[in-house]
């Protein structure tokens, strides 16, 4: 089923602290079929302010799909997903959760706390333009996305 | 002891008189004199009484004789001496029973002959007691009762057991003693080897409450000394648990850490190959492709490494293993493998063992591999697996026909990344032994390998062997 504007860019927010994990989810979503507009915070506060548009990001807009790590600095991504996706107005968002560990506890953890899917980034560019790419074949093509 | 009174009511002093005209007679008082013992059958001179007297005296004569023969019969038949002695300037014996003879061996003749002979038998050692308590029997009244030594006549020690009384007159004047006197020597004989048998007991009590007392002592401090090496003990093994926690956790840790910056170095390597190859040389194609090497490789150290530290971590589950069951899985696992080489896989009955599932999957699956890994070139894997059970362990076997090994490199095959071959011909990082290891030293066993170079090579470990319960529990 596709989206019903295909016009109307997908609003992704990406939740990542290292530049170079942005820089090449950005490089690997540049050539996308599907319109899409990145916003990018840098830690879980940031996150949860965006979410809220609290505090600088009071004109924040609502994101359709979040890309969350999970080691980040002040409020880790396990926190942030398990706070947002509480909140009765935000967990609609599909979360997926994308970050260096295989551990299986961080896997455990992380559809305890409902994240929609999980993916571990791979080492491999290729691999990585694929899962991004994947990613947007899913959830930006595929998926219905719920309204806002 | 006052003189009993005859039939005929005489006074006492009428008596006393009598009795010593009769003991005169005899001749018993005269010194030097060889006084014959009265005796019921000597003639005793008559008197010469007044006829008035002379009916009434002869019944008194014989009703005394009477009396005297009964009490005769009674003293010289009694098993002691009796003695009597008169107390005049000395203490000399009157008359003595003739027991004296088998007590000391003087017969009554000569006993009483010499008045001096009863204190010259006196052992010397005891003169002074006796003194001192005849001297309180004589102040005080009191009956005089004593032990003392006597010599025989041969020369023997005889223990006398002596009592005697005092007879005074109206005004107190001692006149005679008489008194018994009997042989205690075996008594005595007994009561020292009594006394000397407490002593030694004493002595041998007293020595083993010492012994005793020391080997408490001793005792004491090797318990005490066991406490503080168990403590120690302790500590060392807290010391240790801590210590291994915190080194998987650090292996955990450093290894997730370790991705990131790795996948940088591997993912910017090879955009920059990706955009701008074209544009650059040879030379940096392959300085380019030495970075994502690099990088790839590092990737699958730090992966082996983070599968290292997840067997150490925390405790595993154990359960119920089936071992034909784990093997049929490591064979479906190795499928691809094993029909590409053509290997052949055989075995024998392998037991229930109680252990990790995963990680004796693991186990088999890598030991299995390897043989594969290092087969004999244009020889397909010939690989046999089998266990037999050796006292308490079940001793497993993976044997090959691969390519072996120089048994000198047994031990560093186990080691963590320690390869005995370039990277290029046979892949792999070199872990695969060293999880091996790990594995089966924390289910309690033991692994080694055996090789002849060029025919094959097999890996031996050990499982401890446990009481296969009623459910033989969850096997794959």
């Amino acid at each position: 089923m596709t989206q019903a504007a295909p016009d109307e860019p997908i609003d992704i927010l990406l939740v990542e602290d290292n530049p170079g994990d942005v820089r090449l989810v950005i490089e690997s979503l540049k050539h996308s079929k599907i319109r899409n507009s990145m916003s990018v915070v840098e830690d879980g506060e940031a996150a949860m302010a965006f979410l809220r548009r609290q505090g600088v990001y009071t004109q924040a807009i609502r994101p359709d799909l979040i890309l969350l790590d999970l080691n980040l600095p002040k409020k880790n991504g396990r926190e942030v997903l398990a706070e947002f996706k509480s909140d009765p107005d935000l967990r609609r968002i599909p979360v997926v959760v994308i970050t260096s560990s295989s551990g299986e506890e961080d896997v455990l953890a992380a559809y305890n706390h409902s994240a929609n899917c999980y993916i571990t980034k791979p080492v491999d560019l290729t691999q990585f333009v694929r899962v991004v790419k994947s990613i947007e074949d899913f959830w930006l093509t595929t998926v219905t996305l719920p309204p806002h | 002891m006052s003189q009993t009174a005859t039939s005929e009511n005489l006074s006492v002093a009428e008596a006393q008189s009598i009795l010593e005209a009769m003991v005169d007679a005899a001749g018993v008082n005269k010194p030097g004199a060889n006084p014959s013992p009265i005796s019921p059958t000597s003639v005793v001179p008559k008197f010469e009484l007044p006829p008035s007297q002379e009916s009434r005296a002869n019944e008194a004569h014989s009703g005394i004789w009477g009396a005297e023969r009964r009490y005769r019969a009674l003293i010289e038949q009694i098993p002691v001496v009796t003695f009597m002695a008169a107390m005049d300037e000395t203490i000399h014996d009157l008359y003595v029973s003739p027991q004296i003879e088998s007590l000391l061996g003087f017969s009554q003749e000569e006993w009483l002959a010499d008045p001096f002979l009863w204190f010259n038998q006196l052992h010397p050692d005891d003169r002074e007691a006796w003194q001192r308590e005849f001297g309180r029997t004589c102040t005080t009244g009191v009956q005089f009762r004593s032990e003392y030594r006597l010599m025989a006549r041969d020369g023997r020690v005889v223990w006398i057991h002596g009592e005697c009384q005092l007879i005074r007159d109206e005004s107190g004047r001692p006149l005679f003693l008489q008194g018994v006197a009997y042989d205690i020597t075996e008594s005595k004989r007994a009561q020292a080897a009594l006394e000397q048998m407490h002593r030694d007991l004493e002595i041998m009590v007293q020595q083993r409450t010492a012994e005793l007392a020391k080997a408490n002592d001793l005792l004491r401090a090797e318990i005490a000394e066991r406490q503080l090496a168990q403590e120690a003990l302790a500590r060392q093994a807290a010391e240790l648990v801590r210590s291994n926690t915190e080194l998987s956790q650090f292996a955990y840790v450093a290894s997730h850490d370790l991705q990131e910056p790795l996948r940088m170095m591997a993912s910017f390597a090879q955009l920059l190959a990706q955009r701008y190859g074209q544009r650059l040389d040879a030379d940096a194609d392959e300085f380019i492709g030495f970075i994502t090497d690099g990088a790839t490789r590092m990737q699958r150290l730090i992966n082996d490494l983070l599968a290292y530290s997840r067997v150490g971590k925390g405790d595993i589950a154990k359960v119920w293993v089936n071992c034909d069951a784990v093997l049929a899985v490591a064979r479906e696992n190795l499928r691809a493998v094993i029909n590409e080489s053509g290997a052949s896989i055989d075995h024998g009955a392998l037991p229930v063992v109680f252990g990790n599932d995963t990680q004796l999957l693991q186990l088999l699956q890598n030991l299995i591999g390897n043989a594969m890994k290092f087969a004999r070139p244009e020889t397909p894997s010939e690989i046999h697996v089998g266990a037999t059970k050796q006292n308490d362990e079940w001793l497993f076997h993976v044997r090959d026909n691969g390519i072996g090994f120089d048994p000198r490199q047994s031990e560093r095959i186990f080691l963590i990344f320690q390869r005995l071959h370039s990277r290029v011909k046979y892949p792999g990082t070199g872990i695969g032994l060293a999880i091996c290891r790990k594995i089966v030293e924390r289910h309690g066993g033991r692994i080694w390998a055996e090789s002849v170079p060029g025919s094959g090579s097999t890996f031996y470990f050990t499982l401890p062997a446990a009481e296969v319960r009623d459910d033989p529990g969850s096997a794959r």
